[in-house]
């Protein structure tokens, strides 16, 4: 039977048990712990910023004056208007024609992807307008207009100088003049298109943040500012669905 | 006296050495090993201050929350008012401002004496316009009123797509442009200077 001599381990115990330990402590404990705090650190990183963020948020909100803000809004809500209320809209260019001393001869609405049947309009005789139902040719954020205008060069000039300046905003994105061989008048045809910006709430908003208010945010507001509304007018709504909706 | 005397030197110097050698080893082992308790208190002391400090963070978080969402009005009053501007502002510099080619063109007819029968108007400032002269003398007026220095920043690219000239009746022409202008405020802010 072979002798084992443990004496050198006997010897060196503590230093094989300290060894040991250190083995086992360096996976088990050491190492997952810096992992725990690595993980902690990117965390706590992310929250201090979240935090910071919303404290410069916090301060621009305390300098907001809402009562000059609110009142602004509703100044631009003038020129972009949140929902697509056809009956002021026609109502404006009409009037907006009729002082330029121009007769309206057509309008075609195409109000976009919240038309409905009662999103056509029709005024006059003179006036049609018709809401067109292909969705794929619409825009969400705007609504585009064909309008025939009778009349000539001169007033035409008037009205174009109007409809750049009008609220709610109106731009002009094409022309065809045409002179009518009957009565040398002049037909114009317009395509316009009028902007619009819808209010949206998307989900959780507190930590996103807040947009600025700079100095060409109040020159725009200054330059529509001067704009005069045409659109303004109270456009008495009737019932719907029903055979007679002026009864 | 002989029993002090060490009959084997070397091998009580190679124990004595060994003794050293021994101590020498468990002290470092116990070294080491206070060195990883150091260390494993020092990264477990560092763990409890993270863990305070993002209490701290989160109770300021939540009530920087609770603040931001009593002035939720202000907010959406600033995020509407700010979308609004952004999208008048898109709408005023893509827009064209045709008056201006508009009383233009027509100043240029209007001296020239001619007749504007059709024009248009369209994307990217580009314009036709048709029209009827009584003479050659007024047409080349017409020409030269278009392509007259003054108005060089206001159109460009004229060109005749077509003249056509029947006895006793006036020239009938097609002349096609590009209007230089773009954006509405800027219309207006150089209409102003001058």
């Amino acid at each position: 039977m072979k002798n084992t001599n443990l004496s050198p381990l006997r010897l060196y115990i503590v230093p094989i048990l300290v060894l040991l330990s250190i083995i086992l402590l360096v996976p088990l404990v050491l190492m997952p712990q810096i992992q725990r705090i690595r993980d902690k650190n990117l965390e706590l990183k992310g929250s201090s910023e979240r935090l910071k963020m919303l404290e410069t948020k916090l301060d621009a909100l305390e300098q907001i004056d809402e009562t000059d803000e609110s009142q602004k809004l509703i100044e631009v809500e003038e020129a972009v208007p949140s929902g697509k209320d056809l009956a002021p809209f026609v109502v404006g260019v009409r009037r907006l024609a009729g002082q330029a001393k121009l007769t309206v001869v057509e309008m075609e609405l195409k109000p976009g992807k919240v038309a409905t049947q009662s999103a056509t309009v029709s005024a006059t005789k003179k006036l049609k307008a018709v809401a067109a139902k292909e969705a794929k040719e619409e825009d969400k954020d705007k609504i585009n207009v064909s309008l025939g205008l009778k009349g000539n060069l001169a007033d035409f000039e008037k009205f174009l100088k109007k409809i750049e300046r009008a609220k709610r905003l109106l731009g002009v994105y094409s022309i065809e003049i045409s002179q009518q061989k009957e009565d040398k008048k002049f037909k114009f045809d317009l395509g316009i298109s009028v902007p619009l910006k819808e209010l949206s709430s998307r989900g959780d908003i507190v930590a996103a943040s807040l947009p600025e208010y700079t100095p060409f945010h109040q020159k725009v507001f200054d330059f529509i500012g001067d704009f005069i509304n045409y659109t303004n007018v109270a456009v008495q709504k009737v019932k719907t669905g029903v055979k007679d909706p002026f009864k | 006296m002989a029993e002090d005397i060490n009959l084997l030197p070397e091998v009580t110097e190679k124990e004595v050495k060994k003794g050293v050698y021994q101590r020498t080893v468990n002290m470092a082992a116990i070294i080491a090993l206070l060195i990883v308790a150091a260390i494993l208190l020092a990264l477990f002391g560092y763990q409890f201050f993270l863990a305070s400090t993002a209490k701290r963070i989160d109770s300021q978080t939540k009530s920087a929350e609770q603040e931001i969402s009593n002035q939720r009005s202000k907010e959406i009053t600033r995020r509407a008012l700010v979308g609004k501007l952004d999208v008048a502002n898109i709408f005023l510099a893509s827009s064209t401002p045709y008056s201006e080619a508009m009383v233009k063109i027509l100043g240029v007819f209007k001296k020239s004496g001619m007749t504007l029968v059709e024009s248009t108007f369209k994307d990217a400032g580009q314009i036709s316009i048709s029209g009827e002269a009584k003479s050659s003398k007024n047409f080349g007026k017409l020409v030269d009123g278009l392509t007259d220095e003054k108005l060089s920043d206001t159109f460009d690219r004229v060109r005749l797509v077509s003249l056509t000239g029947v006895e006793k009746e006036p020239y009938k022409f097609t002349i096609d442009l590009r209007f230089l202008k773009k954006g509405l405020m800027e219309a207006t802010g150089s209409a102003q200077k001058k």
